[in-house]
């Protein structure tokens, strides 16, 4: 699946060497590899999303309940 | 995880659609009476039709869809100096696709190929660089044209030309910069925008920090944007929640590629080969201070408009666009595609009239792709 093709790593490379880079998400735009996914800042991301799912089930469930007890 | 289906999660969704739906109400915005955001980036427009999200937001919440296509604001004078450059004798020039359909004044790229001339679509600068190589008696131009998020490519391209000495190799440079048109846009009296969603990509290069005067000057929010539903659709909660709580500031939500910094490398890169150009014209939105950047004098080898003597103050400018072509009323959002009495008539992706209906980042294109509807109500 997928396309191989060789990128330029110019751009994400620290002072590290190349071999630093296997198994790690990076962004590749037009053949450069441009930035590299933050896996700790995704991880956050995602919380705060999940949470939002929560809060809004907890609003529908509290909802649901004051319907039925108005009934 | 692979980054990208996490953020499409329509159960996360449904709760940030409806914290969404909360916030535009308690600002009090409706139907009559909107919120206005605007997203800068095609990337961001596309997304918005793609999936829909104009259609699950609240009636409170219009769109304002942004400059952010490069290809859309590419002025027709520039495609016709590229042309005209395509058509010397000896001259390859390498474009990426979503260019070569771009009228011109006089033919668009495609025109030109069926024409004779030899232009081949490159997926990156550094295919056409290795064409040069690979062809040292022709000399191989590159249409360098996007904002920031590109910029860096060509810019890394050339300095490895300059490096192994590839004088058969240049670039006609169109690289355009995002902070200048969003000045110029909040310093339009008539403009309506609450907010904007930033761009994501551009932002990995450059950083937040550039878009601080939106916030402190101009006293509007920000929030740069990843480009799955679940990114766009947080990051529109995070400005409506700035609104309702009258706060003006520059927030991430796109953290897990955009560092607050950007990245040194590419901006290392573009400092050295490009210099600011007094100013550079955008479709639709005519000229704008240093919103464009030219190559600089040490690295004129590799710059087409040095090498083949065309370019700004070189001819004559042609700023007419096609007689009623309305993208320029569209790119600041006084109308919407569909009001263009060209839309889906004169104008379509197969035959595009205006730039807007070119590229997949376009607003026209995107309304009409994925217009549903409202595209049969237009037509």
């Amino acid at each position: 699946m997928g396309v191989r093709r060789q990128v330029n790593v110019a751009c994400i490379l620290k002072d590290e060497p190349i071999e630093a880079l296997i198994g790690t998400w990076s962004l590749i735009h037009v053949g450069f590899a441009m930035s590299r996914i933050n896996e700790q800042e995704a991880a956050l991301t995602l919380d705060v999303l999940r949470q939002l799912g929560e809060a809004q089930a907890e609003i529908e469930a509290m909802k649901a309940s004051e319907r039925m007890l108005a009934s | 995880m692979n980054y990208a289906d996490e953020f499409r999660d329509p159960v996360a969704a449904r709760g940030v659609l409806a914290a969404i739906a909360r916030v535009t109400d308690e600002i009090g915005a409706t139907k009559e009476k909107p919120v206005h955001i605007m997203e800068i980036c095609g990337g961001h427009t596309h997304a918005i039709f793609r999936y829909g999200l104009d259609k699950l937001t609240p009636p409170g919440l219009e769109f304002i869809h942004g400059p952010g296509c490069p290809v859309c604001v590419l002025p027709m004078s520039r495609i016709d100096e590229c042309v005209e450059i395509a058509e010397r004798p000896g001259v390859i020039m390498t474009t990426f696709g979503d260019a070569m359909r771009v009228p011109g004044h006089r033919k668009s790229l495609i025109q030109a190929k069926a024409d004779g001339a030899d232009i081949r679509m490159v997926y990156s600068p550094l295919d056409a660089l290795e064409l040069a190589r690979r062809h040292p008696d022709r000399e191989v131009v590159f249409f360098g044209l996007g904002f920031e998020t590109t910029t860096p490519s060509t810019a890394l391209t050339i300095l490895q030309a300059a490096a192994d000495n590839q004088t058969n190799f240049s670039v006609f440079c169109n690289h355009i910069t995002v902070p200048p048109p969003i000045k110029a846009l909040l310093d339009d009296p008539h403009m309506i925008l609450d907010g904007f969603v930033g761009p994501g990509h551009v932002s990995m290069v450059i950083g937040v920090r550039p878009y601080d005067f939106i916030a402190r000057d101009y006293g509007k929010p920000i929030v740069v944007a990843g480009f799955e539903p679940l990114d766009l659709l947080q990051s529109v909660l995070m400005v409506l929640e700035q609104i309702r709580d009258g706060r003006a500031e520059v927030e991430n939500q796109y953290s897990r590629v955009v560092p607050d910094d950007g990245n040194p490398v590419s901006l290392a890169a573009c400092a050295e080969v490009y210099e600011p150009r007094p100013s550079f014209e955008w479709r639709g939105l005519g000229e704008i201070d240093a919103s464009g950047v030219r190559i600089r004098p040490a690295y004129a080898a590799w710059d087409a408009e040095v090498k083949f003597g065309v370019g700004y103050g070189k001819g004559p400018r042609m700023v007419a666009e096609p007689d009623g072509c309305r993208c320029g009323d569209v790119m600041t959002g006084r109308i919407k595609p569909h009001a263009c009495p060209q839309f889906g008539k004169g104008c379509t992706p197969e035959m595009p009239l205006g730039a807007l209906m070119v590229s997949s980042e376009g607003a026209c294109a995107a309304y009409y792709q994925y217009g549903g509807l409202r595209l049969e109500e237009a037509l």
